[in-house]
């Protein structure tokens, strides 16, 4: 009994003393200070999707290919939807015995109607339906045997066999022409755009024995429908097709910006590419430079692309090899240095192409294959040596501090920036936070504080030696938690030229700015 | 002020047995708690242990008594005990008991860098070579009995228990370490020569059974013959012999190179996405800078060791007690001290004297009140910290509630 008490005593002490446990939570203030990051900040960080090269003498040249134009001539090869009716009515009153045929005229070829002087010889078809609607005005049901010897998928042509149950419209089918090869001569070397087809009509092998009276027997109407060629050789005819002014993104630089730019040199290239077995000839015109931000343009004038001829390309083995017709334009034979210089972020367009401007000269030979056509690349090359005022770069990072506790234990400090400019400009900084509304909600430099001084120059505007700096971001928890909101942080940075206006300005493939990120923080230290 | 007494009554050494010659049989819910140092005065020790904003003023204050070498140290426990009847020569002994052990050893610069940062290093090195923080925080389940009749007179005990590791934190620095920051702030130079151990870190309750062990404590008393006094007793108390093995989500770093840390490299300032921040998480520089593996390792428990000598004068109702206390792996200084008791009727009067442990100089005072189906003890070693928190190192406070049986 003794025992059982002291056990139960035991038991309720220890449930006692166990709930009583309670965490706690020394805290002091420490300072503390450090590097966090070191990094570089480089003007190739700003612009997307660029490639840079230099030259011998270290000059940095932004190449940048982009597609302007790639306009696509599968309309010119589109088979028209085409329907035909077929009747087999008896003209006489007729005793019908199972499987006997009531074919009465002999079958005829179906020529499909493409215009503009197409004439074609062979195709693959990439997608189509044949769609056949039945009608048998006959009391008993009919067998019908229709085949394409033309129309061929693993070398075995396009058959059809149905029967038709007496009624109008009593059978409705939908047969996919999906990867069959067309035979357009209809056995004829000199046909084109025409099939053989033939069909048998016969009272089914199950039916009874029937008497037609004259004017009875089948009606079958056949819809060839939204047929796309995969492959398609013949003639394509002349044909003119207007290129509708369109508008090209550029993207090269929109986070750039400049006041009274003017570069050095520039070139661009256009590559006309055409990937269509046949000859072209066309234009392109009303070519513009739009800098959506400044609201400015710039017509590109040149005679360049005024008449340009371009050769057919030719198909070993299915393979397309493309002829490429280069047009290069420079500061000699364009305005294309106001036309860079105008920093476009979008291009206009419009022109015209001219299909087989000579005839018939392959002897229906031209052949296009599906989703090919006249490609258009502009190859952009800008050597960075320039004239300015000023320029701006701005770029947008996507940021996520929410995870960082650590912060929330910071009473106040700053961040110093450690800069090591080697640019021949002084680099003013300014980021913006923005949240999630894409609203910016606080800003991290102090004005007056915020400039990295340009590098040391020599007499030709080298920079010969590079200036030091520390900038200081002061916070405390309020701007804290605003970084920890923060989606995403806008950096903007104005390079002021120097004063006064040096003739031009290089940017060497060795000019960056070092920057190092030093943290300097009174930190509440939690002992839990 | 006399303080005399027939009975022994030992406290704040974290043992059952010594207890025993007070209480006898029965249930008692026991709590002991301790802390010291020769460096950081007690208010802020307070509010290290039991939570709190510790000011600048109250670092500043522990600054000044710095010395070479310091120390610190907490020993919390408490739980629930009983001695029931085995037969006429011996008893039987079951518990339960949280222990929660903290205790470091430490130079001023570990303290400078650790409570005021490393801003006051700027162009200098702070020294942390020799440095160990050990807290640790296990519950036990002990069985155990006491032999009270040995010879007639003498009295041996010994229990064992089984432990449950629910925290550890092992810190200890080699010769070499130390912690350079340059005057601009742009590198720290960290020679690493350290060892660190820590259990599962996401797993911290009472339930978290992140270590597995055992332990056994030993006891033995036995009067001598003195000149001095009516009667002498020996008594010699060694517990918490043992070790737990924590297990494999536990987690050791150790690490013996310098590095130097010039903030994390990338490329495109401009490329903050999540991957480039997450590098700069405490847990990866950790990861990165040292050799941070999850393996499973056995650490030793710090052992308590107390020897007493008691002579008794008088009427047998005035002892005075010297002893000698030393935790061994627990930055623990041999500990002398004196007690005086004295005992009228039921109650018991005991003063306590000290130099050593974790504190310097402590004092102290205990009533005991040992009734006829009660028990009762409340007292402290180092009523010092209580008294004057600013100017004090170390406080204490032990207590005990039985039901006695007979």
């Amino acid at each position: 009994m003794r025992v059982k008490s002291a056990l139960i005593l035991l038991v309720l002490a220890v449930l006692a003393i166990f709930s009583c446990r309670k965490e706690t939570v020394a805290s002091w203030d420490v300072d503390l200070t450090g590097p966090i990051v070191s990094s570089k900040l480089n003007i190739r960080h700003f612009l997307t999707d660029s490639l840079f090269t230099n030259d011998a003498n270290g000059l940095l040249t932004l190449n940048v290919n982009r597609e302007v134009a790639y306009i696509k001539v599968d309309s010119l090869l589109k088979i028209p939807d085409t329907t035909i009716v077929n009747s087999f009515f008896t003209p006489v009153l007729l005793t019908l015995s199972p499987g006997q045929s009531m074919n009465l005229l002999p079958p005829t070829p179906l020529t499909f109607s493409i215009g503009d002087g197409v004439a074609l010889k062979y195709a693959i078809i990439r997608n189509g339906n044949l769609k056949i609607k039945y009608s048998n005005t006959i009391s008993e049901p009919l067998s019908f045997l229709y085949i394409l010897p033309g129309v061929k998928k693993y070398g075995q042509p396009l058959t059809i066999t149905e029967i038709i149950p007496p009624g109008n419209n009593s059978l409705v089918k939908t047969y996919p022409l999906d990867g069959y090869d067309i035979d357009l001569t209809a056995g004829g070397t000199a046909n084109f755009n025409t099939i053989t087809q033939s069909y048998t009509v016969s009272l089914s092998q199950t039916a009874n024995s029937v008497v037609a009276n004259p004017g009875t027997g089948a009606k079958i109407e056949l819809s060839y429908s939204e047929i796309i060629p995969q492959y398609a050789r013949g003639y394509f005819g002349m044909q003119s097709v207007p290129v509708n002014i369109d508008t090209a993104r550029l993207d090269i630089f929109k986070n750039f910006n400049a006041t009274n730019f003017m570069l050095s040199d520039a070139t661009l290239d256009f590559r006309i590419i055409n990937e269509f077995g046949a000859e072209f000839n066309g234009s392109l015109s009303n070519i513009k430079s739009l800098n959506t931000i400044n609201q400015s343009s710039v017509t590109l004038n040149t005679q360049q692309l005024s008449a340009i001829n371009i050769n057919r390309a030719f198909a070993v083995n299915n393979v397309v090899n493309p002829t490429i017709k280069l047009i290069s334009l420079n500061k000699n034979n364009s305005n294309i240095l106001p036309f860079i210089s105008n920093l476009p972020d979008k291009l206009t367009y419009a022109g015209t192409i001219n299909l087989n401007p000579l005839g018939n000269t392959s002897g229906f030979n031209d052949f296009a294959y599906y989703n090919t056509g006249i490609k258009v690349l502009a190859d952009i090359k800008i050597p960075m040596k320039f004239m300015a005022d000023a320029f701006l770069l701005q770029t947008v990072s996507p940021i996520d501090f929410t995870n960082i506790e650590q912060l929330d234990n910071v009473n106040y400090g700053d961040f110093i920036i450690k800069a090591k400019n080697g640019y021949p400009f002084d680099a003013v900084l300014q980021a913006y936070l923005v949240n999630d509304q894409n609203v910016v909600i606080d800003s991290l430099f102090v004005p007056g504080n915020n400039i990295i001084a340009k590098g040391i120059t020599n007499a030709q505007n080298v920079v010969i030696s590079p200036s030091f700096q520390r900038l200081y971001i002061p916070f405390d928890n309020a701007k804290l938690q605003n970084i920890k909101k923060s989606k995403s942080v806008k950096l903007k940075a104005r390079l002021n030229m120097p004063t006064p206006q040096p003739p031009e300005i290089s940017i060497k493939d060795t000019y960056e700015i070092d920057i190092d990120i030093i943290m300097d923080v009174n930190y509440k230290v939690k002992r839990k | 002020m006399a303080f005399l007494t027939v009975l022994n009554s030992k406290a704040q050494y974290n043992t059952e047995f010594i207890n025993y010659s007070s209480m006898g049989r029965g249930v008692a819910l026991n709590v002991d708690y301790e802390a010291g140092s020769n460096a950081i005065k007690n208010d802020m020790m307070n509010k290290l242990i039991w939570g709190g904003y510790i000011s600048t003023e109250m670092k500043d204050a522990s600054d000044k008594k710095l010395k070479e070498k310091n120390n610190f140290g907490i020993n919390l426990n408490y739980g629930t005990t009983a001695f029931v009847k085995g037969n006429s020569k011996f008893d039987f002994l079951i518990g339960f008991k949280n222990q929660e052990v903290l205790n470091a050893s430490f130079n001023s610069d570990f303290y400078r860098l650790m409570f005021y940062g490393n801003k006051r290093f700027l162009g200098d090195t702070a020294n942390i070579s020799h440095v160990s923080v050990n807290a640790l925080r296990f519950q036990e389940v002990k069985f155990g009995a006491i032999i009270h009749h040995v010879d007639s007179v003498a009295k041996i005990g010994c229990s064992v228990s089984f432990l449950k590791g629910e925290q550890l934190f092992y810190f200890k620095t080699g010769a070499n370490a130390s912690l350079y920051t340059a005057a601009d702030a742009s590198s720290i130079q960290m020679n690493s020569n350290f060892n660190l151990a820590v259990s599962d870190t996401s797993n911290r309750n009472l339930f978290s059974f992140n270590g597995i062990g055992a332990n056994a404590d030993i006891f033995f008393e036995t009067p001598y013959k003195s000149k001095v006094g009516k009667k002498s007793l020996l008594i010699v108390n060694a517990n918490n012999i043992g070790f737990i093995h924590w297990q494999n989500k536990s987690v050791q770093y150790s690490s013996d190179s310098v590095i130097t840390f010039k903030g994390y490299q990338i490329e495109n300032i401009l490329d903050l996405k999540d991957s480039t921040l997450n590098k700069i998480n405490q847990d990866t520089i950790l990861q990165n800078l040292v050799n941070g593996r999850k393996e499973k390792f056995n650490i030793n428990i710090p052992t308590n060791l107390v020897l007493i000598n008691k002579i008794y004068f008088g009427k047998m109702n005035f002892v005075l007690n010297t002893g000698f206390r030393y935790i061994f792996n627990a930055n623990y200084k041999p500990y002398f001290f004196a007690e005086p008791e004295y005992q009228y009727k039921k109650f018991k009067f005991i003063g306590h004297f000290g130099h050593g442990g974790y504190a310097r100089f402590n004092f102290g005072a205990s009533i005991n009140y040992i009734g006829k189906h009660l028990f009762f003890k409340l007292g402290s070693n180092s009523l010092q910290g209580f008294i004057v928190p600013k100017l004090a190192y170390g406080q204490g406070v032990f207590f005990s509630i039985a039901k006695r049986f007979k």
